[in-house]
């Protein structure tokens, strides 16, 4: 049939490129080309200003005569024996810590709940990670309405006989709108990270677990949480650090008030440097906050070293 | 044994009903109320379904909020930092994964940086940098800090070390240059990877408020959380426009969600394996 | 169209020790030549340096006495087929062997009547629009095979290509792939760590091992006359038996050239029946003897425990001396001496 061989010996000689194409070729084999614009803007938007955060915390930076003035330690003794620092310092724990925990527990419980491949279970897996796709100036904007002195809540409040509060206006109750917030933004995330993990976990342990006889609360406790806990250490430490830095929130919402009691640490910085001009005062603050988060992130990269469970 | 059964389903069905209704009735309640009179939307009983729609709210948020004018200045900035990031981040992940060098790890180890160092701490003094450059209120000082993303070349390394080294030695000896084997074979092999990573650049500059906040002192360049924002300051008399904000905050997450629906799977494995928050 | 190595050394950055050294081998044109050696033998790295896809320390490499050893591997003419196929995921069938054939100064209408010879001489012109995913583990072969012939290189490459397919597939692709070396008559590389495929395909067998060339003959010679312990214990199913002389030398014998029994000349050697293996023709018996395990092939049964005699003929010994090599001078009193145990 076939009457002529096409591929009988010759040889085949490349094409020629032209010389455009050759010499971005040659830059294409050199790593350093394809890397640097990164490593630019990784250098001038992450490295360089944190070097000068430290570098202008201990100084005092006089913007009207426009001089550095090295004080040492000053503008950390400052903020530690400021007022409205230590109230953001210790509103910022207390919503961190709040928010973790209750935060995590409600993730890993929900995400057991949920890691069913049935319908239901996945269509509220999908609707409870929403708040994390879309703008945080909507959820702030429909939980100001819903927590308004008329709004919703207060009505539900008042169903059940209790008399309104002021939310997120009042400084009693602010702080805690803020975490209600927080906490129903935070959990799909959350829960989604639980079931990937839940997901990692082998079928064949159960299997080997049901042939040991183990009950349900006794493979869970004993199987379940032990290989869960790298995923669970993981959102132990990302939501600390979303706790430390939320912002968004806090901004939209209360703008820190009233009477500070909203007032969190990147807030504080913001005001103090942005709107203030306090530029040592705030970058002592900001480096205040880099050094918690940095323990914490170091921690996660050890961990995730440590037991590489967690993908 | 079975009944015990039935009271299981019954619990598993309450607790699915009420995290529906905790996370449904925001958005329900954001809708609806988007379509009420001022009057409805402040009525202390709430009102549950308008009396009549009132479409017009959007018309009338559109106009307030300048949505055309913000609106524009979202789509530049989210397109434009989706375009240049991915051109900074591709060739810098395609290194990372596919070549040996000598500075490889310290720099990896900078590149990698944004996602140890929250921008809480570094906006202060780009802040400065900018006010310093005049760059304030420009649509550069924006796209070129959303060039670079850690976490993108991160995911993006990922995705080109997962392409088999036999197939782009294949193509080396079928003769083909680097830029072809890059632009043949590689990209075609991660694209949807890149479509997926295009995906969260954009939504995360849609959404960002804090940048926008931060760099921004005048409505030159602000962009539709600011200004849907602003809506809430709006009175009438004493009363707030809750209708307005309502509708205002619709649009503004519409497209969101829109992408999220026909995209939702893709968007959250990205979140998953991305580790990012 | 003979492919030399010369003196090629090979050390990764990084290491210490180089996987290679003084490395020489001459691939005679139009054989089909099989590297063959445990996995970390470095036969795959000899075949990689050929195709340029890793580059030699210090040596050079010719194929036609043109010095190649810098060249890209788009420019030497050689085609190689991968472990894993190693097919563009993301292209059809006629797109993954059209896409090599671009890069060359060929028209296109050349192109397409190369590819529709080797779609049509591979089996595949029916999946020719097809995508990789849609192809069985044998048809994905195929089309890597077909991907390289249509460049009608100067020489083949293949790195362990059968080691995916199970057994059935892998008999069938053989006998494929001994077809097409006598059609197209060009030279052959082929790796592999499995003798079988080395004994009857390869027209040359390098047996490699620790970055050494160990022997390079016909496959009949490889097994007749082994060049030394090391090849002697590799190949054949099982390798030969080897015991110690006390004075560091060694003698071997093939599995299926020993017998049960005793007799005047020759090896001798007693022992326990350790494990009986049935093979479907004969029986795989290992026997200890106190001077290390020997195994026969044989059609004779036995059981475990059982005591019995192993004699091997004098023409069916083969003698290595201490530093591992053959050797041939017979040491006929000294063996019986050793060997004749009491188990």
């Amino acid at each position: 049939m076939l009457t002529h061989n096409p591929i009988a010996f010759q040889k085949l000689e490349l094409r020629q490129r032209n010389k455009g194409y050759r010499l971005l070729n040659r830059l294409q084999k050199n790593p350093y080309v394809l890397v640097s614009p990164s490593v630019f803007f990784a250098l001038c938007f992450s490295v360089y200003p944190m070097l000068f955060c430290i570098y202008v915390s201990f100084h005092n930076w006089d913007l009207t005569r426009n001089t550095m003035e090295f004080v040492g330690l000053e503008n950390y003794r400052f903020i530690f024996t400021n007022e409205s620092f230590l109230k953001a310092l210790s509103n910022t724990l207390i919503f961190a810590l709040t928010t973790v925990l209750i935060g995590v527990i409600l993730k890993v419980l929900v995400g057991v709940f949920l890691n069913r491949n049935k319908f239901c279970h996945n269509l509220v897996q999908t609707i409870i990670f929403t708040p994390h796709i879309i703008s945080s100036v909507a959820i702030a904007v429909v939980f100001m309405y819903l927590m308004s002195t008329n709004g919703v809540f207060n009505y539900v409040l008042n169903f059940f006989g209790i008399d309104s509060i002021g939310w997120y206006q009042d400084p009693k109750t602010a702080l805690m709108s803020i975490i209600v917030v927080a906490i129903w933004q935070g959990l799909g995330y959350g829960v989604l990270i639980v079931i990937s993990g839940l997901k990692s976990i082998p079928d064949y342990i159960y299997e080997a677990a049901q042939l040991d006889k183990s009950s349900k609360t006794k493979t869970f406790f004993k199987i379940t949480v032990p290989l869960l806990s790298p995923t669970i250490f993981f959102l132990l430490v990302t939501s600390t650090v979303t706790a430390f830095t939320s912002f968004d929130v806090v901004k939209l919402m209360t703008n820190g008030g009233p009477m500070n009691s909203t007032s969190v640490l990147a807030f504080y910085i913001y005001q103090e440097g942005i709107s203030f001009l306090h530029y040592g005062r705030a970058m002592a603050a900001s480096v205040v906050l880099l050094v918690i988060t940095s323990v914490l992130s170091l921690l996660n990269f050890a961990m995730v070293g440590k037991k590489v469970h967690y993908q | 044994m079975k009944k015990r059964h039935l009271i299981v389903r019954i619990v598993e069905c309450i607790l699915l009903c009420t995290l529906f209704i905790i996370y449904v009735f925001p958005f329900y309640w954001m809708l609806i109320s988007s379509l009420k009179t001022t009057f409805e939307a402040i009525s202390v009983t709430p009102v549950w379904w308008p009396n009549k729609l009132m479409w017009h709210n959007y018309v009338d948020a559109w106009n307030q909020a300048n949505f055309l004018k913000y609106g524009m200045n979202s789509i530049i900035i989210s397109f434009g930092a989706v375009i240049l990031c991915l051109a900074s981040s591709v060739p810098c992940a395609y290194a990372f994964a596919r070549m040996e060098f000598r500075l490889k790890k310290p720099l990896f180890a900078i590149v990698l940086s944004d996602m140890l160092i929250p921008i809480q701490c570094t906006f202060l003094p780009i802040f400065i940098m900018y006010s310093k450059l005049g760059w304030l209120n420009t649509y550069r000082a924006l796209l070129i800090l959303f060039i670079y993303s850690g976490f993108t070349i991160f995911f993006l390394r990922n995705a080109f070390m997962q392409v088999n080294n036999e197939v782009l030695e294949a193509a080396r000896l079928d003769g083909a240059s680097e830029l072809s084997v890059m632009f043949r074979v590689i990209f075609p092999m991660v694209k949807p990877v890149i479509i997926t990573m295009a995906l969260l650049i954009f939504l995360m500059r849609w959404n960002d408020y804090f940048w926008n906040l931060a760099l921004t002192t005048n409505d030159a360049v602000r962009t539709l959380p600011q200004a849907v924002n602003a809506i809430t300051k709006v009175k009438d008399g004493f009363v707030t426009r809750w209708e307005l904000a309502m509708a205002g905050s619709t649009m503004l997450m519409a497209p969101m969600l829109i992408l999220y629906i026909f995209a939702n799977k893709k968007i959250k494995n990205a979140f998953v394996y991305s580790g990012i928050k | 169209m003979a492919i030399i190595m010369k003196d090629i050394k090979k050390q990764y950055p990084g290491t210490h020790q180089p996987v290679m050294e003084h490395f020489n081998l001459t691939i005679q044109e139009g054989s089909f030549t099989v590297l063959l050696g445990p996995s970390g033998c470095g036969k795959t790295t000899v075949l990689r340096m050929i195709a340029g896809l890793e580059d030699v320390t210090a040596g050079s490499i010719y194929i036609d006495d043109k010095n190649i050893t810098n060249l890209d591997p788009g420019e030497r003419n050689i085609a190689m087929v991968f472990q894993n196929y190693a097919i563009y995921p993301h292209m059809t069938v006629r797109g993954n062997i059209e896409f090599g054939l671009k890069n060359y100064k060929i028209s296109k209408s050349e192109i397409a009547e190369r590819v529709n010879y080797v779609l049509s001489m591979c089996d595949l012109s029916e999946y020719a629009d097809r995508k990789p995913n849609q192809l069985s583990g044998g048809q994905r072969q195929r089309v890597a095979l077909a991907r390289a012939i249509s460049k009608s290189p100067k020489a083949f490459l293949m790195d362990e290509p059968l080691s995916n397919l199970d057994a059935k597939l892998r008999n069938q692709m053989r006998s494929e792939m001994i077809q097409l070396y006598n059609q197209l008559g060009c030279t052959f590389v082929y790796v592999t760590h499995d003798q079988t495929e080395a004994m009857t395909m390869g027209t040359d067998i390098v047996v490699m091992y620790n970055g050494k060339i160990q022997q390079h003959g016909s496959p009949e010679d490889i097994y007749n006359n082994p060049a030394n312990l090391f090849v002697a214990q590799f190949i054949g199913n099982p390798g030969m038996n080897t015991l110690q002389f006390s004075n560091g030398g060694f003698v071997g014998f093939r599995p299926r050239d020993a017998r049960f029994g005793e007799s005047e000349s020759g090896l001798n050697i007693k022992g326990n029946v350790l494990t009986c293996e049935f093979l479907g023709y004969d029986y795989n018996i290992t026997v200890n003897t106190g001077m290390g395990n020997v195994v026969i092939r044989t059609k004779d049964r036995k059981a475990v425990g059982d005591q019995v005699s192993i004699h091997a003929d004098q023409k069916d010994l083969f003698y290595f001396d201490k530093n591992q090599n053959r050797s041939t001078e017979i040491q006929t009193g000294e063996v019986v001496k050793v060997f004749h145990v009491d188990a």
